[in-house]
């Protein structure tokens, strides 16, 4: 073999190297700000607009040009993409998030618990409560709400109901007029929207931190649930997110049960067609059903460096100020989570700003605790047996106890 | 040009350099050791390597007395093998070393890294420890017991996911290799617009999976799905059929594993269409010809003339079928909703991966996959006795 050849390839090789690699802007650039989020497309532009706003902010201030990179994942994707890149050691620097994923990172010790950074008194209790766990704040609050309401279309609705039985009333004379196939549209498969029901039959997922699913309260919900779909047959039989989304925009439902952060999405699709009304009260138990309030928080990974630290710190503050947090409302129709904000007179003198919050005063906070997890995804499964005749809600509130309580044996053992 | 595009041609072009300089250093690394064989100087390059690991270790701030036993390690097994070639016949090994060291890193390591986790107790809990202190209790077979004794999911044990994972294999294989075998037989007779034929048939193939499969999953819609549609006026035009039950069906909250089958099957069928296609082109027609002045039907030919002959091509053709089926995730997580979604369509590996990101047991997954693992080598060992037997007959 002649060496020769071959040290004068590496003599040619490492000085390339050497110029390709200063190229590459290194990912430890303090200067380059990585954020995940779950939003909806229309809230994309909403964010990027704040982001730019706050690199020309920081340039006129520092002179300092900083990048920041967006990245957008489906809800669960974002939990799964976050735990991943967060074993893998690259995670994101912070995420858009609610409260319930915080649970199971502050426990696994991917994020940063930020009471000494930033001054949270300046933010609504409760939205901060739902960030709360062992007098730790895993978040900064970016809106306060994430709860579920009645939306109508006013075209069809003129007053929304306020009890179930109005509710059922107005449902059965859509079906008596073959208006509509189905009266009202909600995510049939997903635990979050059985929680405000299950609360206005009085009962709760945690009791501080033990699972009490297996109650009569629970097995009551999911007849409830179970007779919506198989005796009025007043919702569609299979229905994710995007279906009771598209039943609604194409107005074969009139009702719908959504969350806030779907409100300026439906502004936009009816016009002056579209309200939001308060769930109706339980008329069996005379109790209004309870929604889970959090809010949408920045969660930062507890990997980020001091430097970067800084800079994110401000671009939170500068994000959640008060003209940026009533620019929130105006655009997405998110309450605030700064109590300065939320006393202006733009969300004081607006109506739907007035329901929504009637609605969170009627709502629970969500749990923050890990357990939650546990409950999310037992529920999920057996919730979905009981809506195919599988099992019956008696055999289902046993399984989901018992299922519970061995995810969370298992997760602390 | 965007920094963002400089900055990623940097990264790879580093990339790429980075590999032939490794190249280069393996091949002289190995060089000097394959040519200084003598026991002798193989115990002065021994130590001065040592030496020079430790320097090159301590001044980079990677040296720890982990790192420093796997160096001795390579540098024991890179002596010895040099002592055993004795300056012999050692371009081969020159050869193929840098292949083997790059799949040893992409498949050995992960693979290794796997069983070690397989034994430990890597959870939610104690993630934050190991990432840490790098330290994981070890629980020996705690987690392998665990596999038969304890649920991967909430409801479905680890024997009935195995027992569904078998149907759902072989219910799909079957309707695989019959439709690509009828298709292909079509084909193969068809005289005009062949090429026409054989594009549409492969589309489903061609297309990416996951918009082939979000699709067709959109069509399974109880309400809004073409499959519905189609039964409902089917029982609307006729009532005899109405009678028999046939209507609107539940698809993906009753049916969810028979719905992932029917768009499985769907998908598999053009790939073996292709090859039974490939190895019906390749059976001589004077076969054919002659059996048919024996007075063979149709029938007899396929049974004795294209089944044979078409063996060789079919069996790999299926083996791979069975193993890419067994482990298909993507259609059972794209039909059955991302967010843990239901259970009863669940298979072992989509259970897996529930186990593993869903709720957050990394070894319990580990020991999971080893036994998945080892289901699928004793499945392929079989099939090579079978080969081998086979080809000793012939």
């Amino acid at each position: 073999m002649k060496f020769k050849y071959v040290i004068k390839l590496t003599n040619l090789l490492i000085p390339i190297a050497l110029i390709l690699g200063s190229c590459i802007q290194k990912q430890t650039n303090p200067h380059h700000i990585v954020i995940w989020e779950m939003e909806d497309a229309y809230v994309a532009p909403f964010i990027d607009g704040l982001i730019n706003e706050f690199k020309e902010y920081y340039k006129t201030k520092y002179g300092i040009e900083l990048k920041f990179t967006r990245a957008h994942y489906q809800v669960e994707d974002l939990r799964q993409q976050f735990q991943a890149a967060s074993l893998a050691g690259v995670p994101p620097d912070i995420m858009i998030s609610p409260s319930d994923v915080a649970g199971v990172y502050a426990i696994a010790g991917f994020i940063r618990n930020i009471e000494n950074d930033f001054d949270i008194s300046k933010y609504n209790k409760p939205v901060v409560e739902a960030i709360t766990l062992e007098n730790k704040i895993w978040g900064v609050p970016i809106s306060n709400g994430n709860h579920l309401m009645l939306m109508y279309n006013k075209k069809f609705v003129t007053d929304p109901p306020k009890t179930t039985d109005e509710l059922f009333e107005m449902c059965e004379k859509f079906k008596k007029d073959k208006r509509f196939s189905y009266c009202l549209a909600f995510d049939g498969g997903e635990p979050f929207w059985i929680m405000p029901w299950f609360g206005s039959f009085g009962g709760w997922p945690l009791d501080g931190r033990k699972p009490t699913l297996n109650t009569t309260q629970m097995i009551e919900t999911l007849k409830f649930y179970h007779d919506l779909k198989f005796k009025y047959r007043y919702i569609p039989p299979e229905c994710d997110y995007n279906c009771m989304d598209s039943l609604f925009k194409e107005e074969k439902v009139p009702f719908i049960i959504n969350g806030d952060w779907s409100i300026s999405g439906y502004i936009n699709h009816f016009g002056d067609n579209f309200m939001i009304g308060v769930l109706p009260k339980n008329s069996k138990t005379n109790l209004f059903p309870t929604p889970m309030i959090s809010g949408k928080y920045f969660i930062i990974s507890s990997k980020i460096s001091e430097e970067k630290f800084k800079i994110v710190k401000e671009f939170i503050e500068f994000y959640t100020n008060k003209e940026n947090q009533i620019k929130q409302f105006k655009e997405l129709k998110r309450l605030p989570a700064l109590k300065e904000a939320s006393n202006s007179k733009e969300i004081l003198t607006d109506k739907i700003a007035r329901v929504s919050m009637e609605q969170i005063l009627k709502g629970k906070p969500m749990p923050m605790a890990w357990e939650m997890r546990a409950v999310w995804d037992t529920l999920r499964n057996y919730q979905g047996l009981v809506m195919t005749n599988k099992i019956t809600p008696e055999e289902a509130v046993e399984k989901i106890q018992a299922e519970v309580e061995r995810k969370i044996e298992e997760m602390d053992r | 040009m965007n920094i963002d595009y400089i900055s990623a041609i940097g990264e790879v072009g580093v990339f790429v350099i980075f590999v032939i300089l490794s190249v280069v250093f393996i091949e002289f690394f190995l060089y000097l050791h394959f040519k200084l064989h003598k026991l002798k100087q193989l115990i002065i390059i021994f130590l001065l390597s040592t030496i020079i690991f430790i320097i090159i270790a301590k001044c980079l701030g990677i040296f720890t007395i982990k790192t420093f036993i796997y160096l001795v390690l390579i540098e024991f097994i890179t002596c010895f093998i040099s002592y055993k070639l004795n300056g012999k016949n050692y371009i081969p090994y020159l050869l193929v070393a840098p292949a083997f060291i790059g799949l040893a890193l992409l498949l050995l390591y992960p693979f290794a890294f796997e069983i070690y986790l397989s034994f430990t107790d890597l959870k939610l809990t104690t993630i934050f420890k190991w990432k840490d202190t790098g330290h994981i209790d070890f629980v020996w077979f705690k987690n392998y017991i665990n596999v038969f004794k304890l649920s991967p999911l909430s409801e479905t044990t680890f024997f009935d996911l195995f027992l569904r994972t078998l149907l759902w294999t072989f219910s799909n294989v079957f309707f695989h290799v019959l439709g690509g075998f009828i298709l292909a037989l079509l084909l193969i007779e068809t005289k005009k617009m062949k090429g026409i034929y054989r594009t549409f048939l492969v589309i489903p193939w061609a297309m990416p999976q996951v918009v082939a499969v979000l699709a067709l999953r959109g069509e399974f819609h109880s309400q809004y799905g073409f499959i519905n549609i189609l039964l409902n006026k089917l029982s609307e035009i006729s009532p005899f059929l109405s009678k028999l039950g046939v209507g609107p069906v539940n698809w993906l909250s009753d049916h969810p594993l028979l719905t992932c089958t029917l768009i499985n099957i769907w998908l598999g069928i053009p790939f073996m269409m292709v090859v039974i296609l490939g190895g019906l082109q390749s059976i001589s027609q004077s076969y054919y010809d002659a059996a048919s002045i024996d007075g063979a039907g149709y029938i007899q030919k396929i049974k004795y003339i294209t089944l044979p002959l078409i063996k060789p091509v079919l069996l790999p053709a299926i083996t791979l079928g069975t193993i890419w089926t067994f482990n298909n995730i993507n259609v059972i997580y794209l039909v059955t909703g991302q967010a843990g979604g239901t259970e009863r369509a669940d298979i072992l590996v989509s259970a897996l991966y529930k186990a593993a990101f869903v709720y957050n047991r990394y070894s319990y997954s580990a020991a999971f996959a080893m036994i998945v693992f080892l289901i699928l080598f004793i499945i392929t060992m079989i099939y090579s006795k079978t080969m081998s037997a086979k080809h000793e007959e012939l």
